[in-house]
């Protein structure tokens, strides 16, 4: 056996074509579950009738269900009652079902520290629900769950990996294809772990960033902006 | 339909294939795990870091991608294990790292007076680890451990791509058979259903035990 590093600078350009797939369906998925997970918790919280158990009742079943099952549910099911799904758009549609789910939790926990007086200093200031939600309660609460929506996100890039399995040419499934080829499954596999190592540690250093320009405490201080204490205990999403 | 109560007994086997291998990796990673994280957190420099690379390097990889290396990486340096095998080894190396980083925050959120407090007494490490810190951990540790089970029991599902007959294949399997037959083509929907439905089967209680237990902790 012989470590053939000219082979993975080689197939570099072609695992970066995967790479930029991968990128793009997580970016997409991000920011759609960032909308599903804030509207879900303001209905939770809100208690909207027949909305809310829908809710409840949908995080409940992407939580407890395996992704690669609901990926394979939506590509390979969903045709027979006539919804043809392409694989990147049921790449895209999983993913941000499953990220919204669990980002509806977070938010919630979220938007729920939010003090009841400055709720209630809202209303009587004569705002009502929309605006008391849209200029109080979001924009703090949004800063309290970002660190556990952050986790949340992590794992949607991570869990883009298998998108492979129905055949969606992302990183995995560009080193599955290349090793299929040539048979270097050590040095493929290798460089797949360490470029998406490389995609975890950049996103959590830039989630890092983020969180320390909306941490409102520190923001006035500049001097805390760039102290990067506690970055290396950062951690990088819950499963997948 | 028919189709699919004469296959039960096969879709039943593959079911059960799941819950071996899910009870399997649940004793490897709980065992492994409370070892590197309490290994984590050793004064040893070099104990340390190797435990805390270990943790970082399995977390931060996608678990599909971690199965893939030792289901490939293994044979070609001379270990021929079976696909069982492979897919322990793969899913406990991740869940090891993620029980790892629980059992770790849980003993580090134990105030460090109690450590002093139990060395002032004349208790060694491994006293007070037994009799102080790890009693009051574990009950912090116990619902995210928990948590972290029923993202296992869901990844035992990944396993299907490294060649495992498990519930999700002999569900596929099942779907082939109908499909060459020519019979109803619902039969897809609802046997990926029926695979849903026994996958929230297992988890739902695991996450409700874990979220009753979250609770009690906070009050």
């Amino acid at each position: 056996m012989k470590f053939d590093i000219a082979f993975i600078i080689d197939q570099l350009p072609y695992l970066m074509t995967g790479l930029k797939m991968t990128l793009l369906l997580s970016f997409a998925s991000l920011v759609l579950s960032l909308l599903i997970g804030i509207a879900g918790a303001v209905i939770r919280i809100l208690k909207v009738p027949i909305l809310s158990p829908i809710i409840i009742g949908y995080v409940e079943l992407i939580r407890n269900t395996p992704l690669l099952v609901q990926i394979f549910f939506l590509y390979f099911g969903l045709p027979f009652i006539g919804l043809k799904l392409s694989g990147t758009v049921t790449g895209i549609v999983a993913l941000s079902l499953w990220g919204g789910a669990y980002a509806i939790e977070n938010f919630r926990g979220g938007f729920k520290s939010v003090s009841k007086n400055l709720n209630e200093a809202g209303y009587s200031l004569g705002l009502n629900t929309y605006h008391v939600y849209r200029h109080i309660i979001i924009p703090i609460g949004f800063r309290v769950s970002f660190p556990s929506f952050s986790n949340t996100a992590m794992s949607v890039v991570k869990n883009s990996s298998l998108l492979a399995g129905i055949g969606v040419l992302e990183l995995t499934f560009t080193a599955l294809n290349s090793v299929a080829v040539s048979f270097k499954y050590i040095e493929m596999f290798l460089s797949l772990g360490v470029i998406y190592l490389l995609i975890v540690w950049v996103l959590s250093f830039l989630f890092a960033l983020i969180e320390r320009k909306l941490d409102f405490k520190r923001r006035s201080s500049k001097k805390a902006f760039f102290s990067f204490k506690g970055m290396a205990n950062k951690t990088y999403g819950k499963a997948g | 339909m028919n189709a699919i109560i004469e296959s039960l007994p096969f879709l039943l086997k593959g079911f059960g294939f799941t819950i071996w291998l899910s009870i399997c990796c649940v004793i490897v990673s709980v065992l492994g795990g409370v070892i590197v994280g309490v290994l984590r957190t050793l004064e040893n420099t070099v104990i340390r870091l190797a435990s805390k690379i270990f943790i970082d390097v399995f977390r931060g990889i996608p678990t599909l991608v971690v199965l893939f290396l030792v289901f490939f990486l293994l044979p070609t340096i001379g270990f021929q294990i079976p696909n069982f095998l492979s897919a322990l080894i793969g899913l406990s190396l991740w869940a090891i790292a993620n029980v790892a980083e629980a059992v770790r925050g849980s003993i580090q959120s134990i105030p460090k007076t109690q450590t002093e407090v139990s060395y002032a007494l004349g208790l060694n490490y491994v006293n007070t680890m037994m009799y102080v810190i790890i009693p009051q951990a574990t009950k912090r540790v116990l619902p995210s451990i928990i948590g972290i089970l029923t993202n296992l029991v869901q990844s035992t599902s990944l396993t299907v791509l490294i060649g495992n007959v498990e519930f999700l294949k002999s569900a596929q399997i099942t779907i082939e058979r109908i499909t060459m037959m020519g019979s109803n083509n619902t039969a897809v929907f609802m046997l990926y259903t029926l695979v849903l439905a026994g996958y929230f089967i297992i988890c739902y209680p695991l996450s409700l035990w874990s979220r009753n237990l979250e609770n009690r902790l906070k009050v």
